[in-house]
């Protein structure tokens, strides 16, 4: 059985991962940003809306300076004030022996399966549950419970339970991806189906839908823009499950964290979770782009909803 | 050949409070390439009135008939243009006013070739593969337009379509409309709390009051057509049709 040690350790990874989750959203829409900024250059679309300064401003200058402010303040505040936090410059250079002595390589090997494989369990679960919640209120009645009395359980807190019922392998790192974020998918989609205006379904009925016609050519369709926001905040969800998962039983980004944490590499160990905020980010702002690419109708900013 | 009739029409919907009465005993007929407006301060079960006659809601008594038949549900012979526009956001121009064409399997070339006849006609040919977001509330009102017109409809079912612009706009869409219908007089029950709008558009105009929700006076209007916004309005005989049904309306309140 795991001990008081272990535990220690992973509420502390946790909470350097949250102290490290605002960050990432911070860095999440400056990615956003550029992305939209990418997208409107590369834009060969009938509303060739030339870029204002205000926009310039909001995408691009904005967000760069407030993570530069942000970068600039961890040095300070390592250099100056904090003795035990390594300056942000500290942690760019072992982060540049991650990499050159390849042990991200192999923390991404290890771990980037089972991110793939447990976030495409929860999406496939996941999107159509919600979509079929928000859609019909029989579906919804049977499944609210479970799915909201799941939601709001502590997923660490199963991490025993599922370690006696899936072993120490690959099987107990997906499902503690999948269980992180199959419900917030299906939630946040739910939810963003019940947000479609019903005067659209009256529209679509009155220009000839049938109900199913109304399911395929109002309603799905509207629902898209919630299905991207959803697989986007999925996205976020699975990279903190798999890192929770690796910190439980070692492996991965988790053996990484915690070997640099037991020798006080703080500086390495940091290294990592920008890594990880990079890859969430990254993760986000990829899917965002998909979004506009195919939902081009919908423009919301920002990163995840 | 299109009459719609209303025969002792109430509608009735639960609530808290109790039953609220939103249309109470109204019988009329709108004549076949005919022009009724129906004029009447919020909450007088006008727009319930025209929900009736799309399908989208049931008499609670009385009848609702298009053609001496029962309407039985919502159906693209009798295409609505909303206040709202309630246009779908995730097509372009083109694909909403294919949508109607589209549910009845008109084929492609086809429907393309109509599509954008009307488009021409509305005056959006330029915005065809534009998206509702980027049109002003005046251009989406043209799409709503079109989207109706296209499925070629026994009747236009108008619910306060202009209501949502800017007087400009408005007048320059009344107008449109007028020639629109001077060419393809279809059957038209339009709803609107703008009594010159209603006098302007209509062969004639039904007034209802509030408590009770009912047609409370039928007011013919003879003036010729083609008509102009401009010209008619600024008549005697326009400005005393407008005093009537105004101070009907008050006398009501």
């Amino acid at each position: 059985m795991r001990h008081a040690r272990e535990l220690a350790a992973l509420a502390a990874a946790e909470s350097t991962l949250s102290a490290a989750g605002s960050t990432l959203a911070a860095a999440g829409s400056t990615l956003a940003a550029a992305g939209s900024t990418l997208a409107a250059a590369g834009s060969t679309a009938a509303s060739a809306e030339p870029m204002t300064a205000m926009d310039v401003r909001a995408r691009v200058r904005d967000p760069l300076f407030g993570v530069a402010s942000l970068a600039f303040a961890w040095e300070l505040l390592a250099r100056l004030v904090v003795d035990r936090l390594p300056p942000l410059s500290g942690v760019l250079v072992a982060g540049v022996d991650l990499v050159a002595s390849g042990e991200l390589v192999g923390a991404l090997a290890a771990s980037l399966p089972t991110l793939a494989l447990g976030y495409a369990l929860a999406v496939a679960v996941g999107v159509p549950l919600g979509l079929l919640m928000g859609f019909s209120q029989r579906a919804d009645a049977l499944a609210d419970t479970p799915v909201t009395t799941l939601f709001v359980t502590s997923v660490a807190s199963l991490l025993p339970l599922l370690i006696a019922v899936f072993g120490a392998g690959l099987g107990f790192y997906v499902v503690v991806v999948f269980l992180f974020a199959v419900f917030h998918v299906t939630l946040t989609l739910r939810a963003g189906v019940r947000d479609v205006d019903d005067a659209l379904v009256e529209t679509g009925r009155v220009f000839g839908a049938s109900r199913f016609g109304v399911y395929r050519h109002v309603l799905l369709p509207a629902s898209l823009p919630h299905v991207a926001a959803a697989l986007r905040l999925g996205a976020v969800r699975a990279v903190k499950g798999m890192v929770v998962g690796e910190l439980w039983v070692y492996a991965g980004f988790g053996s990484l964290l915690h070997g640099y944490q037991r020798y006080s590499q703080t500086d390495s160990a940091l290294a990592v979770v920008l890594v990880l905020m990079v890859l969430a980010a990254g993760l986000s702002g990829g899917l965002g782009a998909l979004e506009r690419r195919y939902a081009p109708w919908q423009r919301v900013e920002g990163g995840v909803r | 050949m299109t009459t719609l009739r209303a025969e002792a029409v109430r509608k009735t919907y639960r609530s808290d409070a109790g039953d609220v009465i939103a249309v109470d005993d109204v019988s009329f007929t709108v004549e076949d390439r005919e022009f009724v407006s129906v004029v009447g301060p919020s909450g007088c079960g006008k727009t319930t009135l025209l929900r009736l006659f799309a399908g989208l809601e049931t008499p609670t008594a009385g009848r609702v008939l298009v053609d001496g038949e029962r309407i039985e549900g919502p159906s693209p012979e009798r295409a609505m243009v909303f206040q709202s526009f309630n246009l779908f956001d995730w097509r372009t121009v083109r694909g909403n006013v294919a949508f109607g064409l589209e549910r009845q399997g008109v084929p492609e070339a086809e429907r393309r070739e109509r599509v954008d006849d009307w488009l021409d006609t509305v005056g959006l040919a330029d915005f065809a593969d534009a998206y509702p977001d980027e049109l002003s509330g005046g251009m989406r009102q043209r799409v709503g337009l079109a989207r109706a017109l296209a499925v070629d409809p026994d009747v236009l079912l108008m619910d306060e379509p202009f209501g949502a612009l800017d007087a400009q706009t408005r007048a320059v869409l009344q107008s449109e409309l007028l020639d629109l219908w001077e060419d393809r007089r279809t059957t038209v029950l339009f709803v609107t709390h703008d009594i010159e709008e209603a006098l302007l558009l209509s062969d004639r105009v039904l007034v209802m009051g509030a408590a009770p929700n009912a047609v409370t006076r039928t007011v013919d209007v003879p003036f010729e057509r083609p008509r102009h916004g401009r010209e008619l309005e600024t008549t005697p005989a326009f400005a005393e049709y407008r005093r009537e049904i105004w101070d009907h309306l008050r006398g009501e309140q």
